[in-house]
């Protein structure tokens, strides 16, 4: 009896719980919303290769304050991960698969990024100018 | 390779075991049984298994943002699973537990739930990982060693904060452990607003702040941090404004569930002192 009875409060305790929380979520959702400009043009697209745990190319220059959409081919049967610290972007991409990033609009500079995976190997920058 | 595979397991392995460490610590504190750890391992270990099997479809989902909208779903789930546990658990302890035992049984739960998903997500990355190189066969006994140090200093981390949380004066056991979970909980959120800004479904802004020289993101310390509080070097608006919103949800959730279960109490005393005058 009493057990059902705790039971009962626990459940409408956690709907109360749950609604609380929707509300923080939709709040941070229209905040993160404000954030999102209206799509102008289609940005840029650079396409990057990893082969034999290489980037082709290793080193390209974009230009600055532009958003760039960078699209890698691993062209490698073993998977791969971008990352970059100073980019601030991380993303997997399984062997023989194709990844979509978008980066900027950044400030001019060097901007190093690797292969998590073969970090030896596969290594590369970005030139914003 | 061997290095690479140490940081790398380490890396994926050290926010899970911190987590796991928190979560059992509470549990330990009120003494309740911790099979949902296993369940949640298991669990997880399966799906996340089945994840880096499929990574290649999933990946291509919603235009190349697959990865990202499974990352943000998960993440932001832990953040409510985790708010909804500390709810159960605020204002609750050992003593009371007998009276209070359906909260013990639904904190069990969630924390299974919150270790399942915590492990999909770092699993799936460990698993793509090494299935890379068992495929290829190169470098395989250096992984393989690689991982095995990484994954034992991640899980020796894990269980040195859990003994650290233990150890510290009984009062101070919880309300440490609920800011960590406050804190874990905003990293999930930020975390979750850098995926979408990576895919273009937020709006990349200029950093609000840049401390990589002050603190290094790639420093042990900086891994560190990030592992237990979220460090971010170069954050944007939209992952300070998720952080603060994801810590926020946790302590609200820890108020009310104490200021709950203190009336809950005091009505229950009032029945009690009623019944006894009747009588």
């Amino acid at each position: 009896m009493k057990a059902a009875e705790n039971q009962k409060i626990t459940k409408r305790s956690l709907c109360s719980v749950s609604v609380a929380a929707g509300k923080v979520a939709a709040i941070t959702l229209i905040a993160n919303g404000l954030l999102v400009g209206a799509a102008v043009a289609a940005p840029p697209v650079i396409e990057l290769e990893i082969r034999d745990h290489l980037f082709y190319p290793a080193e390209f220059t974009v230009p600055a304050d532009t958003k760039i959409k960078l699209l890698i081919h691993n062209m490698d049967p073993t998977p791969e991960e971008f990352e970059s610290y100073e980019l601030n972007r991380e993303k997997v991409i399984p062997g023989n698969r194709r990844a979509v990033i978008f980066i900027g609009p950044l400030k001019p500079g060097t901007y190093p990024f690797f292969g998590e995976f073969y970090p030896k190997t596969a290594q590369g920058k970005i030139l914003v100018q | 390779m061997l290095i690479n595979s140490v940081i790398l397991i380490l890396q994926e392995t050290l926010e899970a075991a911190l987590l796991i460490g928190v979560l059992l610590a509470i549990n330990a504190q009120l003494r309740c049984h911790h099979r949902w750890l296993w369940y949640g391992l298991s669990t997880g270990a399966i799906i996340a298994a089945l994840f880096a099997l499929n990574m290649g479809s999933v990946a291509e989902w919603f235009d190349y943002a697959g990865q990202e909208v499974m990352n943000t779903v998960m993440q932001s789930l832990i953040c409510l699973f985790l708010a909804a546990a500390v709810w159960l658990v605020s204002g609750l302890n050992r003593f009371q537990l007998g009276a209070w035992q359906q909260y013990g049984h639904y904190f069990g739960r969630l924390c299974g739930l919150i270790i399942m998903l915590a492990v999909i997500r770092e699993g799936q990355e460990i698993m793509l990982y090494l299935g890379g190189f068992f495929s290829s066969g190169k470098h395989l006994q250096q992984v393989t060693m690689g991982s095995i140090i990484g994954f034992g200093i991640g899980a020796s981390s894990g269980i040195l904060l859990f003994y650290g949380l233990v150890g510290l004066p009984a009062t101070w056991t919880k309300p440490v452990s609920l800011t960590l979970l406050a804190l874990f909980a905003g990293t999930m959120l930020s975390q979750s607003a850098l995926q979408l800004t990576q895919v273009d479904w937020i709006e990349q802004t200029a950093p609000l702040w840049d401390s990589s020289a002050l603190l290094a993101e790639d420093s042990l310390l900086g891994e560190l941090l990030y592992a237990l509080v979220g460090y971010e070097s170069k954050p944007t608006a939209a992952q300070v404004v998720s952080y603060i919103a994801g810590v926020c949800l946790v302590l609200i959730a820890a108020f009310r569930g104490s200021r709950y279960k203190r009336q809950h109490h005091l009505k229950q005393h009032h029945l009690k002192q009623q019944s006894g005058e009747t009588a």
